[in-house]
């Protein structure tokens, strides 16, 4: 069922970028023109999700999901990351990056309160000293300069 | 210029302090990567891509290709001692040498995994200092057709050469054309996909691509459940093979260098197919193939001479033809075009202090990794200690660190856990990455060949078919692609190097 659903999201995809790139024009005054390549790949997109969709042995026997709490973890990492980003403009990388690793050290791996703050202040100033000054590499900062 | 001139240019460049000092660099961290599982010698390419931008192009590429092949090295200690590979060209290696670590010689398994790399990577050295420019020098008679030709010919292969379904390789190939076509065209200025976006006219980043799809990726897969691990032993002795040891794998270790290099000269070939090509080949030819899986040292010897080899084979068509044959190399070749060198069949002689810098430092490299691998293999065995939990948030702020500072925008971080999320999935379904970043890197080479192609032709698509190099490349492209839908017969080894490229990157 869900091959069946992404093999659609090809179709749609590849059909619906080629068509887009019908309007960039394929062939123009001096020869191939923007719309040329991406005509190609997006049709071959679409045929490719056209084939999979009727060409037999190529779906997945059995997909193997995580158990409920494996679930539970990965969308624990994932919010976690979206939260740093979100937070990364606001308030700095030091601070953004502190609260996810304790959040997800925390939450997700359920290490100890006093371990997962000593790790993740560890880490990140690890991280700060190595990329923001031996290696000098920009690293979003907040308003108290970290 | 002639090879061992070259080579002495090139020792020249590789032993100024500065460069010398990032190979060293390159294979400490390449070896860390290949021992600490959770993270692929190409994710650590990608995050680390970044802090080469500050660098000289000689020591940025030195650095990232010894990182390349210190992770062959490393990724046995891991297989050896935790029975989990350090990077999947290590997974066959878990068989006999974690056996033969289980016997208590853990020792002269890791031992001979270091000896066997050492010579299948110096070997495979040699083979690309004289390879590599013969066949650059061949290449030099390439027009926009036959570039274009070589380019799918290389695409093609890598397909051909998955392991899983290859009509899905085939729809990430067109997948990955398509992601680089989003953003501006170069040529005319027209905005491709960008949806009136200012954040996508710039196209989509390469690392946010790469770190999202092999780093964000395997910590998604690696959090679904927790990681438990026993060390075998924490203390390693008599890392040196004994006499009998070393004759049992001599021959496998030269013939698993062989093996390698041809394999890591073919698109989609590589380490992960050499390794295991080459333990089928040792059980097939043994005396005693009952002995394989239960501690027999040419399990180990071969597979992992075999993965060093083709790491040599592998630098072969990136630098003497720019294609890239792997995800690794394909990242190479991007960071070779980030620092505004052009790789193709030119490159050789137009960037002949880069190329011969890099074959020299392989050889250097090689040596500092014997090093880093045979003595002091206890002090890698002591990271093994640390716990997933621990490892995995650093790697993800490591990634946040390596997508962000390329162009110090935060719509590239969300490309990166968009595509983290997208590659956790798809993985499941069994789609391979590698077709996708090497259409990717490749796609914009790719069309201004064709473009160039088409317009210096009278006759539109039949100058393919006109020009003699070309319409060989590709008759070859055609065979293959008429294989591909060709229902393949699955047997035992692809079965097993399918689901070794499922389970680690």
């Amino acid at each position: 069922m869900i091959e069946r659903f992404v093999n659609v999201f090809w179709i749609a995809l590849g059909f619906g970028a080629a068509a887009m790139a019908l309007q960039m024009k394929l062939t123009g005054p001096y020869g191939p023109d923007s719309g040329l390549f991406p005509f190609i790949a997006g049709a071959m997109v679409g045929l490719g999700g056209l084939a999979l969709m009727f060409a037999r042995g190529h779906a997945v026997a059995k997909i193997e999901w995580p158990s409920r709490t494996g679930f539970w973890r990965v969308g624990g990492v994932i919010a976690g990351m979206a939260v740093l980003i979100l937070l990364l403009p606001h308030v700095g990388f030091g601070l953004a990056s502190f609260v996810t690793m304790i959040i997800l050290m925390r939450f997700v791996e359920r290490v100890g309160w006093r371990q997962s703050i000593v790790m993740s202040l560890a880490s990140v100033l690890g991280v700060i000293v190595v990329f923001g000054h031996l290696l000098e590499m920009q690293l979003p900062r907040g308003p108290w300069g970290f | 210029m002639d090879a061992i001139a070259g080579l002495a240019q090139g020792f020249q460049v590789v032993l100024q302090p500065q460069n010398l000092f990032f190979c060293l660099i390159g294979s400490v961290i390449g070896t860390l990567i290949g021992v600490l599982p959770g993270i692929g010698p190409l994710a650590a390419l990608a995050l680390l891509l970044p802090v080469t931008f500050t660098m000289t192009p000689v020591a940025g590429v030195l650095m990232l290709a010894a990182i390349f092949y210190g992770a062959m090295y490393g990724g046995s200690t891991t297989s050896i001692l935790l029975n989990m590979p350090g990077e999947a060209a290590s997974v066959v290696t878990c068989r006999d040498g974690y056996q033969m670590a289980r016997q208590g010689r853990a020792g002269a398994a890791l031992g001979i995994s270091a000896i066997g790399s050492f010579v299948a990577g110096t070997l495979s050295v040699i083979a690309l200092t004289f390879f590599a420019p013969a066949l650059g020098g061949f290449a030099l008679r390439f027009g926009p057709p036959e570039n274009f030709a070589l380019m799918v010919l290389g695409l093609v292969c890598t397909v051909f050469m998955i392991s899983g379904s290859r009509l899905k390789g085939l729809i990430m190939v067109a997948a990955g054309f398509l992601m680089a076509t989003i953003g501006i065209d170069v040529v005319n200025g027209k905005e491709r996909y960008t949806f009136g976006t200012i954040d996508l006219t710039g196209g989509i980043d390469i690392l946010a691509l790469v770190i999202g799809l092999y780093g964000v990726t395997e910590i998604l897969s690696n959090v679904e459940q927790k990681i438990k691990s026993t060390l075998i032993t924490t203390k390693v002795t008599k890392i040196f093979p004994t006499r009998d040891d070393l004759r049992r794998s001599f021959a496998p270790i030269l013939r698993g260098s062989g093996l390698g290099f041809l394999l890591g000269l073919v698109p989609g070939g590589g380490p992960i197919t050499a390794s295991f090509m080459s333990y089928a080949m040792e059980q097939r030819i043994s005396k005693t193939p009952e002995a394989f899986g239960k501690g027999a040292i040419e399990g180990v010897a071969g597979p992992e001479s075999a993965n060093n080899g083709a790491v040599g084979g592998s630098m072969v068509p990136v630098l003497s033809l720019g294609i890239p044959g792997t995800p690794v190399t394909a990242l190479l070749l991007g960071a070779l075009v980030i620092q505004g060198i052009q790789p193709g069949p030119l490159f050789i002689t137009q960037h002949s202090d880069l190329f011969w810098g890099v074959v020299a430092s392989m050889y250097i490299g090689n040596v500092l990794l014997l090093i880093l691998n045979l003595p002091l293999v206890g002090m890698w065995v002591q990271l093994l200690r640390i716990p997933y939990s621990y490892l995995f948030p650093v790697v993800l702020l490591l990634s946040i660190v390596g997508t962000y500072s390329a162009n110090k925008n935060v719509f590239d971080l969300w490309v990166m856990l968009g595509f983290g999320v997208i590659g956790w999935f798809l993985r499941k379904l069994e789609y391979d990455f590698a077709p996708f970043i090497i259409a990717f890197i490749l796609a914009p080479l790719m069309e201004q060949s064709l473009r160039q192609s088409l317009t210096m032709s009278a006759d539109g698509m039949m100058i393919f078919a006109q020009r003699p190099i070309a319409a060989v490349l590709f008759g070859i492209c055609a065979v293959l692609i008429a294989l591909i839908f060709v229902k393949r017969r699955k047997n035992e080894l692809t079965e097993e190097i399918h689901n070794a490229e499922k389970t680690s990157s």
